[in-house]
C-alpha cells in the first residue's frame, strides 16, 4: 500500500512551504514534492507603476535580499532609459551586492546551516538549531553575527540604510560615496577576512563527519546557470548567462536579456512557486531542462575567480568533483557560499582602493527610450531576471520576475527524493530523516519570500497518509 | 536610552503597522524627555543584537503586527514583558524578539528590560493603506503607551540592572 509522508512546514528557510514523499507499495519514495503554499504575487501589484518606482518597491519583497532586487530593477530601468550608467556608478553597485552576499551567505552557513553542520544531522531538534549553536559554539554564532553586520554595514554606508535602501535607481546611483565612508569600509575589512577563514575550516572539518550526506544531499547530474564576466570569471552583477552541461561542458554564452529564448517556466497546480527549465533540454519533459543556480552553479560555471584567495580555494573546491566537471553535491553549497564571502571581501578591498570610487559623477540623465527593459543580477540565492514592459510615460504594462529560489525548485524536488530514498526505513518517520531532508532545502537557502512572497513561523508537522487519505502517523515539532 | 525597533513589511497593508507604532512610541518618549532612538526593520536579523548590546541602551520596545482574533478586548494593543527565556526553538530568516535578548545574553552578557507592543493587524494585502480597525487601535493607543513608558525603568535606573553574565 503506498503512502504520503508530509513535512509541513519546513523549518529555517524563508517563506512556508511542505514536503511530501510518496511512497510505493513496497515502502520505498517513489517521488517527492517541495510545496509552496503561500502566494502573494508581487507581479500583479507593480502593473500600473511607473518604472522609477520598481527599485524600491521590489526591494520590500525580502527582507534578508532587498539590495538583489533593487540592483535588477535598476538595471531594468538602465535599460528601459537606454543608458551607460557612469563607471563610478558601477562600482557602487557592485560594492553593495558584494556587501549583500557577505551578509546573506553569513547568515545561510553560521545561523541556520550551522547548527546542522556542527550539532550533527542526527542530534536532538529541541537543541539543533540556533540556541543550541550558541550554547555549545559561541564564537561561531558571534563570528556569524559579526560578519553580517560587516557587509550590512557596506549596504547602510552606500544606501543609507541596510534594510531597504533605495540608493540604486535606473540611470546610476543617488549619492557618491565619500572618502570617510570608504575608510569607514575599510577598517572593519580585516576581521571579516579572519571570520570567513575560520568559516572555511569549520566547514572543511564537517566534511569528514558528512561523507555520507556529502554523496546523498542533492548528488546528481544537473545543469547549472548564472552570469560569468566576459573572460569567464566569477561574477555577481553583470556580463554573459552561462548554462553548463554536468559534464563541465559550456552550452550557452549569451547576453542576459535573451533570458527568454533558453529558460522557460511550468507551472504545477500542487505548488506556487514555478518551475523554470533550460528549453533546449526539455523534450516533452520540462523537467530534463533541471538546473541549479546559486553559489554552487558559479563557482562551477566559472573559469577562474579572479582574486587570489577566492582563486585558491576555488583549485581546493574543484578536487571535490570528477577532473574537469562541475561538482555535483548541493551539500557543497555551504563551501560554494564561503568562497564567495571570501571573493566578495577581496573585492571590496580591491574597488576601495580605486581612486575613481569617490567620484561624484554617478547618475546618467534620461527618460523613456526603450519600452521593455531586461535587468538581471546574481542574488545570494542565484540568478534572478526581472523584467518590464512600460507604455511611453514608463507606466508598467507588464512585470516577470524569475527569481533564483523558483530556478532551484526542479533540483530542490531531486534532492528531497533522493535523501528521502537514502535515508528512509520502511514507515517509520525518524527525527534524523526530517532533519535531513529539511537540510537538503535549506543547502539552498530558499527565500520563500522573495519566490511567492510567503509569512509566517514555521514548527515542523509531518504526516503519514494513505492513498485513501486517512492519516496513519503524524508527528508535530513546535 | 531607550530603543524602539519597529519591524513589519509597509507594503503589506497592517504588517506594517508596527511601524507606525514605533514611531508614537518614539513621539511619546520625546514628550516626556527620555532619551530616544528608534529603529525600523522588515524583520529582525541576528545583527540587530548589536544595537541592544550598545552601553547607552538601557530598555528595548519591540513593535509589530499580531494577527487580529475575534472576540471582545482583543482589538486593541497588546503589551508582553519578554525574556531571552521566551525564545522559541525554530528560527527562520527572521528572528523573534526574544531569540535577539537571547543573543545579547548568552552571547554577550547583557540583559536588558523588554517589552513587545503589538498592534492588531486585520488586512495583509499588498499596499502601503491601513486597514480603518488597524488606524482606530493605533488612534486609541496613547493610555497603553503611557503606561508602558510608566512601567519601565528610567535610563537611570536601568543602567544598573544590566547583569553581565
Amino acid at each position: 500500500m503506498s503512502k504520503t509522508i508530509t513535512i509541513d512546514p519546513v523549518t529555517r528557510i524563508e517563506g512556508h512551504a511542505k514536503i511530501t514523499l510518496q511512497l510505493d507499495d513496497s515502502g520505498n519514495v517513489a517521488d517527492a514534492r517541495f510545496h509552496v503554499t503561500e502566494f502573494r504575487g508581487f507581479e500583479k501589484f507593480c502593473v500600473g507603476r511607473s518604472f522609477w518606482e520598481m527599485p524600491g518597491i521590489t526591494a520590500r519583497i525580502c527582507g534578508i535580499c532587498p539590495v538583489s532586487h533593487l540592483l535588477a530593477s535598476s538595471k531594468t530601468g538602465d535599460a528601459i532609459l537606454g543608458v551607460k550608467i557612469p563607471p563610478t556608478a558601477e562600482k557602487l553597485r557592485r560594492l553593495m551586492n558584494w556587501g549583500q552576499l557577505v551578509q546573506s551567505h553569513a547568515l545561510s552557513f553560521f545561523h541556520l546551516s550551522g547548527p546542522d553542520l556542527l550539532l550533527g544531522m542526527e542530534s536532538d531538534p529541541t537543541t539543533r538549531n540556533i540556541m543550541g549553536l550558541i550554547q555549545k559554539y559561541p564564537e561561531v554564532a558571534r563570528n556569524g553575527i559579526r560578519l553580517r553586520k560587516f557587509g550590512q554595514d557596506v549596504i547602510r554606508i552606500l544606501g543609507g540604510q541596510s534594510v531597504h535602501p533605495a540608493w540604486t535607481i535606473p540611470g546610476g546611483v543617488r549619492t557618491p560615496l565619500s572618502a570617510e565612508d570608504r575608510d569607514a569600509i575599510k577598517r572593519d575589512l580585516p576581521e571579516a577576512f579572519d571570520i570567513v577563514e575560520l568559516a572555511l575550516d569549520m566547514l572543511k572539518d564537517a566534511f569528514d563527519t558528512n561523507a555520507t550526506e556529502i554523496e546523498t544531499y542533492g548528488n546528481f547530474n544537473s545543469l547549472y546557470a548564472g552570469l560569468v564576466t566576459s573572460d569567464g570569471g566569477l561574477e555577481h552583477y553583470d556580463g554573459k548567462f552561462r548554462v553548463m552541461d554536468g559534464d563541465g561542458r559550456i552550452l550557452e554564452d549569451m547576453a542576459p536579456e535573451d533570458y527568454r529564448t533558453v529558460i522557460g517556466e511550468a507551472v504545477e497546480p500542487w505548488s506556487y512557486l514555478k518551475f523554470p527549465y533550460y528549453k533546449p533540454h526539455a523534450n516533452g519533459n520540462y523537467a530534463d531542462g533541471m538546473y541549479r543556480v546559486g553559489p554552487l552553479a558559479r563557482v562551477n560555471i566559472c573559469d577562474f575567480a579572479g582574486t587570489p584567495l577566492a582563486d585558491r580555494e576555488l583549485r581546493q573546491f574543484r578536487r571535490l568533483g570528477e577532473r574537469g566537471k562541475p561538482v555535483t553535491s548541493s551539500f557543497h553549497y555551504h563551501y560554494a557560499r564561503l568562497i564567495e564571502i571570501l571573493f566578495s571581501l577581496e573585492k571590496i578591498e580591491e574597488t576601495l582602493e580605486d581612486p575613481n570610487i569617490t567620484s561624484e559623477h554617478v547618475r546618467s540623465n534620461a527618460s523613456v527610450n526603450q519600452l521593455v527593459g531586461v535587468g538581471v543580477t546574481e542574488a545570494p540565492r542565484g540568478t534572478l531576471f526581472h523584467e518590464y514592459h512600460v507604455d511611453s510615460n514608463g507606466i508598467l504594462q507588464d512585470v516577470n520576475l524569475v527569481v533564483a529560489t523558483g530556478q532551484n525548485n526542479l533540483a530542490m524536488n531531486q534532492t528531497v527524493k533522493q535523501i528521502a530514498q537514502s535515508y528512509i526505513n520502511g514507515h517509520q518517520l525518524t527525527e534524523g530523516l526530517l532533519n535531513r531532508v529539511e537540510h537538503g532545502i535549506r543547502a539552498y537557502d530558499p527565500c520563500l519570500s522573495c519566490s511567492t512572497h510567503a509569512v509566517g513561523q514555521m514548527p515542523l508537522h509531518v504526516q503519514l497518509v494513505a492513498p485513501d487519505g486517512a492519516l496513519i502517523d503524524e508527528r508535530i515539532r513546535d | 536610552m531607550i530603543l524602539v525597533i519597529g519591524y513589519g513589511n509597509s507594503l503589506r497593508g497592517d504588517d506594517g503597522a508596527g511601524l507606525l507604532l514605533a514611531r508614537q512610541i518614539e513621539q511619546a518618549c520625546r514628550q516626556r524627555g527620555l532619551p530616544v532612538e528608534r529603529l525600523e526593520y522588515q524583520q529582525l536579523v541576528p545583527e540587530i543584537a548589536l544595537d541592544i548590546l550598545r552601553d547607552d541602551v538601557t530598555a528595548v520596545i519591540f513593535t509589530d503586527t499580531h494577527v487580529a482574533h475575534a472576540g471582545p478586548g482583543t482589538n486593541g494593543v497588546q503589551i508582553r514583558v519578554l525574556s531571552a527565556a521566551d525564545v522559541s526553538p525554530t528560527v527562520g530568516h527572521h528572528l523573534t524578539p526574544a531569540t535577539l535578548l537571547m543573543y545579547t545574553h548568552l552571547l554577550y552578557g547583557k540583559q536588558i528590560p523588554a517589552r513587545l507592543v503589538t498592534v492588531p493587524g486585520f488586512v495583509f494585502a499588498h499596499g502601503q493603506a491601513i486597514s480603518s480597525q488597524t488606524r482606530s487601535a493605533l488612534k486609541k493607543a496613547g493610555p497603553q503607551i503611557s503606561r508602558l513608558l510608566d512601567g519601565l525603568p528610567q535610563p537611570e535606573v536601568a543602567a544598573n540592572c544590566l547583569t553581565p553574565t
